[in-house]
């Protein structure tokens, strides 16, 4: 059905717009932070160039330079994170490290340090749930937190936010925050005096705050959908919140209409611990085509059994193993099968694995992607066995292995994932320096 | 060769020595059944050289011979035919099979070439009543291994002793006991070790008798009932001490109507798939056990019976099927489970004349 409204830009008048310019590492006070905040306050919290912020914390003299976190510009990779002194020559996330290199030559490649992005982002959400119990991690380095007034503290919202700013930067690294009525607005918020930046929309001006934007700025809207919108000459949020339902959904599918809504910064969505967790996976991408069958035997054993340290780590133990393959011809393969029991042990679901990928894998062709989950949790259940009971009978094979598992990650607990290696791990295939993690 | 029998006698005796024919082809002749015609009778042999059957049945026999031919083939065949004369005739290297206007002709195998059946000298040898064998072997079947690598256990370990019989099977992770006193004592004691599957299918077999007698020799096993013998080998190796895992001790005993207890059962496994647990929860102070099972994205059940408790409150959880089969295997009208922690194996006892014993062990959650 075709709508009554005709397709075009509508701009909403404020003069309240004004009020919402970039402004580089000012913290203005904003007109509703001396008013009681009305309704729901929530917190976007985004950690600043976070991988290269860690870099530059720990080697001072990365420090005001620019610093480029991933894969080995020699190779096959791609930027994981870079400073804002190498954002300034081009250089963006997910962008090939070979056009990184030609864009800033001098820039200095870090290689990634996880363990230690896992510690700062813990110690940041630490610094979350000393603020309110509803915090919503979205990532290593972004969250959402639910401050409303009144529910958990009474607090003004931007008197956290300073707070919480503040601590972050006595970690050493800074955080860019959003304030709003809504997780859309507050997360767009967050992103638009970066880095380093606080934003408040006062309750009421979402629609204002957003209307200019660009549509792309908004979470849901991806390369497709901006493109198909451009081509309706709906280019700012404003236009699309200008959308009624049936045009939306018309242009936009069965999303439309929500996206309209949000555009409008109408979002009701709740910051809330994250859905449960239905599958822990581990993938690696190689910086050459792995064709061995011995490499990848070795690339599998590694996958496995950080999966399996992430399942105990997580309490979780599942049934069905998934192992996914990416060719040569950058084709995927994703090939399945389930256990008779949940396990959390990589010597259980690691041969079930190997055997999936010698199903999936014909030996000769090139592997660029290798990845392992095990998802289908239940509560782990071990069947005891009877004659174990007996005198002199032989400990049982499951024994002495689930305490080797246990000890090591025990070890690597304590003094991080390369304390401890297998002989086998020696000849792990570089990868791109980019693992993802999910 | 040449003989003739009804349709019904011949597809009998088939079914018979069916169950030593081997399915595997290695050897081709060990698909065959061996078929000689004397003396008024029919007499047919199979063996997977593990088992061995012969059954020997009356018929007309118009030429005396002896032949091999493709056992399923025949079994087909015969199965296939109206109830009415057969005949089987030998042409040359070809088996003819003739019923009424059907006419099948196959080729044969070499009688030459067929195993020849084990010569058995046998050192001990009782009697039972071939209801109560099967009866026993139905309690404890179950509980019986199918995992080849530890051999010993996929037999069941027969024990005479006096006036009592007594077989016993485990898994390793489930133990079933049956007990019986003979009205007769059996001649002589015995122990051994018979593979499960043969003690299986001679209760199958052996339905049109009184009596089923069980010698041993030096290593095999040999069943006699009717016009069959059916041979198997003894499995080497000794059997675990079951009587030292029958715990001696129990801090909970709770007694339970064997029905309710297996329908309850049952129910709530509905929602134990994929292998998950069924929990068990005792309270003395309410006399009530629970039962409840759940499994992830699916849901959950439970289910309370009062019961009968004596002892601690408990708690433990139980393979379902593991369970089930156990209580399947009670006959009398209430069934005592007895359990000392959630770590040690659980007692199902019979009450009652019978003497069953089914120790399982329990599921380790978390």
């Amino acid at each position: 059905m075709l709508s009554s409204t005709p397709l075009m830009a509508v701009r909403p008048h404020s003069t309240r717009l004004a009020r919402y310019t970039r402004h580089m590492s000012a913290d203005p006070t904003h007109a509703c932070e001396n008013e009681p905040w009305q309704g729901r306050a929530i917190l976007h919290v985004d950690l600043d160039a976070f991988f290269a912020a860690v870099e530059q914390l720990d080697n001072p003299e990365y420090r005001n330079k620019p610093v480029i976190v991933g894969g080995d510009p020699t190779r096959r990779g791609v930027v994981s994170t870079c400073s804002y002194e190498a954002r300034a020559y081009g250089v963006r996330s997910a962008m090939a490290s070979a056009r990184a290199a030609q864009l800033c030559p001098h820039a200095i490649w870090a290689t990634p340090h996880f363990d230690r992005y896992h510690e700062i982002s813990q110690a940041v959400l630490a610094i979350f749930r000393e603020q309110t119990p509803l915090v919503q991690p979205v990532s290593i380095d972004e969250a959402f937190l639910d401050v409303t007034p009144g529910r958990f503290g009474e607090e003004h919202p931007v008197t956290v936010a300073r707070r919480i700013r503040a601590r972050i930067a006595e970690l050493g690294v800074t955080a860019s925050v959003g304030i709003a009525s809504s997780k859309t607005v507050a997360k767009i918020a967050s992103d638009f005096d970066k880095p380093d930046g606080l934003t408040i929309v006062c309750p009421g001006d979402e629609r204002a705050f957003l209307a200019p934007l660009p549509v792309r700025d908004m979470s849901g809207i991806g390369p497709k959908t901006a493109e198909r919108l451009h081509a309706l000459g709906i280019r700012t949020l404003g236009d699309l919140a200008a959308l009624d339902d049936a045009t939306a959904r018309e242009v936009l599918g069965s999303h439309g209409p929500g996206l309209a809504l949000r555009a409008r910064g109408t979002d009701e969505r709740d910051v809330r611990d994250n859905d449960p967790v239905k599958s822990v996976s581990n993938e690696r991408t190689f910086s050459v085509d792995v064709r061995q069958p011995s490499e990848i035997d070795v690339a599998l054993d590694r996958l496995t059994e950080k999966v399996g340290q992430r399942l105990r780590r997580k309490a979780l133990a599942g049934r069905t193993v998934t192992v996914k393959l990416r060719f040569s011809d950058l084709s995927y393969r994703t090939v399945r099968k389930s256990l008779a029991a949940a396990t959390n042990d990589e010597h259980v679901f690691g041969p079930v694995a190997r055997q999936l990928v010698r199903e999936a894998w014909t030996p000769g062709v090139g592997l660029r992607l290798l990845g392992v989950g095990v998802s289908g949790f239940q509560e782990r259940a071990e069947q005891l066995d009877l004659l174990g009971e007996l005198d002199g009978a032989p400990a049982q094979p499951s024994a002495g292995r689930e305490d080797l598992v246990r000890g090591i990650d025990a070890v690597r607990e304590k003094f991080g994932d390369g304390a401890l290696k297998f002989g086998r791990e020696l000849k792990v295939p570089p990868d791109t320096g980019t693992p993802r993690r999910d | 060769m040449k003989l003739s029998i009804a349709r019904s006698e011949l597809l009998d005796a088939l079914t018979v020595v069916s169950k030593g024919m081997s399915s595997r082809s290695t050897l081709p002749i060990l698909s065959g059944i061996l078929v000689s015609a004397s003396n008024g009778s029919l007499n047919l042999q199979s063996t997977d050289l593990e088992v061995s059957v012969k059954h020997t049945v009356p018929c007309l026999v118009e030429d005396e011979g002896q032949t091999v031919v493709p056992g399923k083939l025949l079994n087909d065949i015969v199965r296939s035919l109206p109830e009415a004369a057969v005949t089987l005739e030998t042409e040359g290297e070809m088996v003819a099979v003739r019923c009424q206007h059907s006419s099948f002709t196959f080729k044969t195998l070499k009688p030459a070439d067929f195993p020849r059946f084990p010569e058995i000298s046998v050192l001990k040898k009782i009697k039972l009543p071939s209801a109560l064998l099967a009866a026993m072997v139905k309690r404890v079947g179950k509980a019986v291994s199918r995992d080849e690598t530890r051999a010993v256990l996929t037999g069941v370990l027969v024990v005479v002793e006096g006036p009592s019989i007594r077989m016993v099977a485990t898994d390793s992770y489930r133990l079933a006991v049956s007990e019986v006193i003979l009205e007769q004592s059996p001649e002589e004691d015995m122990e051994v070790v018979v593979p499960g599957r043969a003690l299986e299918e001679v209760t199958r077999i052996a339905t049109s008798v009184d009596e089923v007698s069980l010698g041993i020799t030096e290593n095999q096993i040999v069943f006699e009932f009717g016009e069959t013998t059916f041979v198997t080998r003894r499995i080497e190796g000794s059997f675990p001490n079951y009587k030292q895992l029958i715990p001696k001790e129990k801090s909970t005993s709770v007694e339970i109507v064997t029905e309710d207890f297996f329908s309850a059962v049952k129910r709530v496994s509905l929602m134990a798939l994929h292998n998950s647990p069924l929990k068990i929860s005792v309270s003395s102070e309410d006399q009530t056990l629970s039962l409840s099972a759940n499994t992830q994205d699916v849901g959950d059940a439970s289910e309370d019976l009062m019961v009968k408790v004596e002892g601690a409150d408990t708690e433990i959880a139980f393979n379902h099927a593991f369970l089930t089969d156990g209580l399947n295997s009670i006959t009398s009208e209430t069934v005592t489970l007895e359990v000392q922690n959630a770590l040690k194996p659980g007692l199902l006892r019979s009450r009652g004349d019978d003497d069953f014993l089914y120790l399982l062990m329990p599921v380790r959650l978390g």
